[in-house]
């Protein structure tokens, strides 16, 4: 059920939706700083396999997040409409900019409170900590992630220890 | 960074003498007694400096200038000349067909090293 | 003397020219128009004439040379061989052969009949039309020379001088002789003073330092004659494009000028076109010198005569003090000003007016232009797609004021370095009352000016590196006075800006360390003998560690100065003193770096840490199979693999790079595929996000806007600590 009955549509927010396969996930656009072509990008070695790299975004050094694989989908390929939603999120309380690679970018829409419900238990793929929410436009289901959650440092510690410890195969320079 | 001078002049004591100066000084010399002589040993081995005399059988110090020139490695080659001071008009020809400087006999060792190091930097 | 042995030389020279000449001359008796024959003669006379000057034969040069001037009359068509002719120069010869070597012919030469044949070769002269005088009519007159006896200096302008003196006087000479018969031969002279007599030749209008040569009378630096008082010129010396293909070279130029006195040369860039337009074999720049020397006008013109042709070259006179060059004409022009140029009269200026700024906000003034810096590299790169020359020019100018703009920006991050030595000498003085050393501190360079960040790390370890030398260089003062030395050591510190870095220096004047006390202690801790006395980086190593010196050793200091991508170097005089010497970026913020490939990737290794790039092929590794090691100079190296440590996909190319580093108090290869080049760029850092992956310091953008990433040499080798130490001591 909807959190509050009580708001009125000004509190409405407005989401950035994009798509990883099928599935359409949305963002709160105040949460997003840009939306990038694929660049060239600059593997890490010593690294998941789901941090793709770095990209340099206009002088900064920008990590770039494969977002299927951190989904447990298969790994992104480079499409024409393939491209990253540049964000800042808040890790260790640091405000960071993190690029978040997505198959394409679909709109910006705007949910009233009314149209998301809390995200279901079971059923999905994700863990549910990283879901604000689902969405709902129609009869279109849209997933309502809640972007700092999904960058949470502990989870990206551990995978780094993993790194380091473990023997890893790491693909080449993702830059082609 | 060594230097490979040629010296070509057809009088053995003073080709002697500069050959001398230059090897003490630590330049790797390489000589020539006339012009025809000059020509073959430079395009052989391409020297970093020629030093002529001016007045050589077969081939002069002016024509060597000339043909040293238009080989292509050569265009920028330092190249000096050994004259006398009778010969403005020679030396001013020289210059024409492309001599960097040159030299008037007679001359001593350190005259000679000093103008060489004008030319080498 | 030397030239003893080429005057015997010149003699066997002559006396077969001389021999040749006979025949020559009979030859050409029969066929007097015979003009290979003429020619013949008349190199034979040109080359005993050039080359007896060389070796002190002036007698001789002065009767060859008149013989010279009629048979280039010969030559040029003015005069007929005559039988009168082949007779007096057959004359000519066998005197000339008593003149160059009396003793072989065992008869003295005729000086009357030389006399008499001078005066006749000059009236065969004399014969030509007089309206086609050769010399006068092919050289240019100047009359109006500076005299022959106070001659100015390097060797082609004296001869210059030279020339044109007999250009202007010799004819002259020539028009009276017949008129005036020379009272020189009246009487049977000495032939020194018969040939000083003698009007006109070489020998006698050239000064007298230039006859015979005679090393051990004439310094070398007489070759500029020096006035009594220095005085200051401003030079500007624009070459034309074309100076390369006559085979200058302006830097010859620049160092012989540099040579005369105190100098100061600035490049004028200004008409430097873009690269785009650049024709690499013109000349584009110019420069402006000031010159403070006691060499005349002439002096400093004769540096220039090669390219007098070729470049315009203005020397004026000023009065200004050589030190306040303040109103340097070019400075406002140059492109380019040296920061320290920049900072000099911002530094006199300064007073107390400074300003507290908080670091974040200019943390991000050095973000904003490392932005800027980037945006400006994709320019460039976009006007050299275009071709644009144009564009090109505009990407340039904004590159240099990027440029400047980084390193203003940087330079208000810096502090002088006076305060860490201030505290520094309180430290040393401590020190050495507790060891009971007596000792003055000097210190230089109070000013010098480095990042605060880097001020901030160094103070630990230029602290121990005086302890070091306290407690281990300076001797008590009993025995600096049995050897001699003063009483009291000195230590001094020393900074200074060199080359873009930071450089300190701790020397002190005691006694260095013993090598025979090092291989003793190396044995005692169980190390590798070092050599006989172990200098440089294998002092240093054994130096750094651990356990090496009671009071903390030397690997500490290391490991700082390579954190901060600094070099360290010993020089150990053992006796003599002892001395530390630091080399430091001046700001944490750019980094020198090496850039080499893996595989697709490009990685950055801090250029300080490399000391040499060698070959690794592929036969090499197998016999060291899995050993990891090279010999460089006799010395076992570990090397690291970096494509197994970044788990780099593919094969390696069959022949990798190995770049020998210095990371702490290890000298590593580490295995690249290739070696690209230097670069020196602003550090990025990586960030939360990837703030704890290892072997990684940072990253940068190169040229093509591509990230790479910067390596950290210190954790990998700490990760490798393992295989190193055995090998290290295996060394």
């Amino acid at each position: 059920m909807a959190t509050t009955d009580s708001k009125t549509t000004s509190a409405s927010i407005q989401y950035l939706t994009f798509k990883l396969e099928d599935e359409v996930y949305a963002v709160d656009v105040a949460k997003v700083r840009e939306i990038l072509d694929f660049p060239p990008i600059t593997k890490v070695p010593r690294t998941p396999e789901f941090m793709r790299g770095v990209i340099n975004l206009r002088g900064s050094v920008v990590p770039v997040v494969d977002m299927r694989l951190k989904f447990g989908m298969s790994k992104t390929e480079k499409s024409v409409n393939t491209c990253i939603v540049v964000v800042e999120v808040q890790l260790e309380n640091e405000a960071t900019i993190i690029g978040a690679l997505a198959d394409s970018v679909q709109e910006v829409i705007e949910l009233e409170p009314g149209q998301i419900e809390p995200p279901p238990k079971i059923g999905s793929r994700l863990k549910v900590e990283f879901l604000k929410g689902m969405g709902k436009i129609g009869d279109r289901f849209l997933m309502i992630l809640d972007i700092d959650k999904v960058f949470t440092s502990d989870e990206i510690l551990m995978a780094q220890d993993m790194a380091a410890t473990g023997k890893q195969v790491l693909e080449a320079n993702a830059g082609a | 960074m060594s230097h490979r001078v040629l010296i070509a002049d057809d009088s053995v004591s003073v080709r002697t003498m500069v050959a001398a100066t230059l090897r003490g000084a630590g330049y790797e010399v390489v000589e020539a007694i006339d012009g025809s002589d000059a020509l073959e040993k430079a395009t052989g081995c391409p020297p970093t400096l020629v030093i002529t005399d001016l007045n050589m059988p077969k081939i002069d110090g002016i024509e060597l200038i000339r043909r040293l020139r238009a080989e292509p490695g050569f265009r920028a080659t330092p190249i000096l000349m050994l004259t006398t001071e009778s010969q403005e008009a020679r030396k001013q020809e020289g210059r024409k067909a492309g001599a960097t400087g040159w030299i008037v006999k007679p001359f001593r060792p350190d005259q000679l090293l000093s103008v060489i190091k004008r030319v080498l930097g | 003397m030397a030239s003893n042995g080429f005057a015997g030389t010149f003699r066997e020279e002559a006396h077969e020219l001389l021999a040749n000449l006979e025949s020559l001359l009979l030859d050409l008796e029969k066929s007097p128009r015979d003009r290979d024959l003429i020619d013949q003669v008349f190199r034979t006379m040109h080359t005993i004439k050039g080359s007896g000057s060389m070796f002190g034969f002036d007698d001789v040069v002065a009767v060859v040379h008149e013989i010279e001037t009629v048979f280039d009359l010969v030559r040029a068509g003015r005069l007929e061989v005559s039988a009168d002719l082949i007779n007096r120069t057959l004359q000519a010869r066998d005197q000339i052969r008593l003149l160059i070597d009396p003793e072989r012919s065992g008869e003295a030469p005729n000086m009357a009949l030389i006399g008499q044949l001078i005066e006749e070769f000059r009236a065969f002269a004399g014969q030509q039309p007089p309206q086609k005088t050769p010399l006068s009519a092919t050289t240019p007159a100047s009359p109006t020379h500076p005299a022959p006896e106070s001659p100015d200096g390097s060797p082609a302008r004296r001869q210059e001088l030279a020339v044109e003196f007999l250009a202007g006087s010799v004819p002259e000479d020539r028009s009276t002789q017949g008129q005036k018969p020379p009272q020189v031969f009246s009487q049977p002279p000495s032939i020194e003073e018969s040939l000083s007599r003698l009007p006109g030749n070489g020998p006698s209008v050239a000064p007298p330092e230039v006859g015979p040569p005679d090393q051990s009378a004439e310094p070398k630096s007489s070759l500029a004659t020096p006035s009594s008082e220095p005085a200051i010129w401003s030079i500007r010396f624009a070459p034309g494009p074309e100076l390369f293909m006559t085979g200058n070279n302006p830097v010859g130029i620049l160092k012989e000028l540099a040579g005369l006195g105190e100098c100061e040369i600035r490049p004028d860039l200004r008409s430097l076109p873009a690269l785009e337009s650049l024709a690499p074999e013109s000349c584009h720049l110019a420069w402006d010198i000031l010159l403070r020397t006691t060499v005349d006008l002439n002096g400093i013109r004769d540096v220039f005569l090669f390219v007098e042709d070729h470049a315009r070259v203005e020397i004026t006179p000023t009065d200004a003090a050589f030190q306040e060059n303040t109103e340097f004409r070019n400075s406002r022009n140059s492109p380019r000003n040296s920061p320290e140029a920049a900072a000099a009269p911002r530094r006199q200026a300064e007073g107390r007016r400074d300003l507290r700024i908080s670091a974040e906000k200019l943390d991000r003034l050095v973000e904003l232009i490392g932005e800027l810096v980037t945006v400006q590299a994709r320019l460039s790169q976009v006007a050299a797609q275009r071709s644009d020359a144009e564009l090109t020019s505009l990407a340039e100018e904004l590159d240099r004021l990027s440029g400047d703009l980084r390193d203003s920006a940087l330079k208000i991050r810096m502090l002088p370095i006076g305060a860490t030595f201030e505290a520094l000498r309180e430290r040393i003085d401590e020190t050495a009352r507790h060891h009971h050393k007596d000792l003055r501190v000097v210190i230089h360079g109070t000013d010098t000016e480095l990042d605060k960040d880097v001020i901030e790390r160094l103070s630990a370890p230029l602290g121990q590196l005086v302890r070091l030398a306290v407690v281990h260089s300076l001797e008590p003062r009993a025995t600096r006075q049995s050897r001699g030395k003063p009483e009291r050591a000195t230590l001094s510190l020393t900074a200074k800006h060199f080359g873009g870095n930071l450089c300190i220096e701790v020397r002190d004047d005691g006694q260095g360390f013993d090598p025979a006390a090092l291989r003793a202690r190396a044995k005692e801790l169980g190390l590798a003998s070092p050599g006989e006395d172990p200098t440089g980086q294998e002092l240093l190593r054994l130096l750094c560690q651990p356990g090496f010196f009671a009071e903390g050793g030397l690997g500490v200091v290391k490991a700082v100065i390579d954190d901060l991508r600094g070099t360290l170097e010993i020089e150990n005089r053992p006796g003599l003193g002892l001395a530390f010497s630091l080399r430091l970026p001046l700001t944490l913020a750019i980094i020198e770096g090496l850039v080499v490939a893996l595989g697709t990737w490009h990685f950055v290794l801090p250029l300080a840490a490399v000391e040499e790039c060698i070959e690794l092929t592929r036969q090499e590794e197998a016999r060291t199979y899995r050993k990891n090691v090279v010999m460089v100079r006799d010395q076992i190296v570990p090397y690291i693999p970096l494509r197994e440590k970044f788990a780099v996909d593919g094969t390696p190319p069959a022949i990798q790079q190995i770049v020998i580093a210095s990371v702490g108090q290890h000298r590593v290869g580490f295995v690249v595929d290739q070696v690209i080049g230097e670069f020196q760029t602003v550090i990025k850092p990586l960030g939360n996000f990837y703030k704890n992956v290892k072997g990684i310091s940072g990253a940068t953008i190169l040229g093509d806007g591509s990230v790479a990433l910067i390596v950290d040499l210190t954790k990998i080798v700490q990760e490798e600590n393992h295989l190193l130490d055995p090998a290290q001591q295996g060394g």
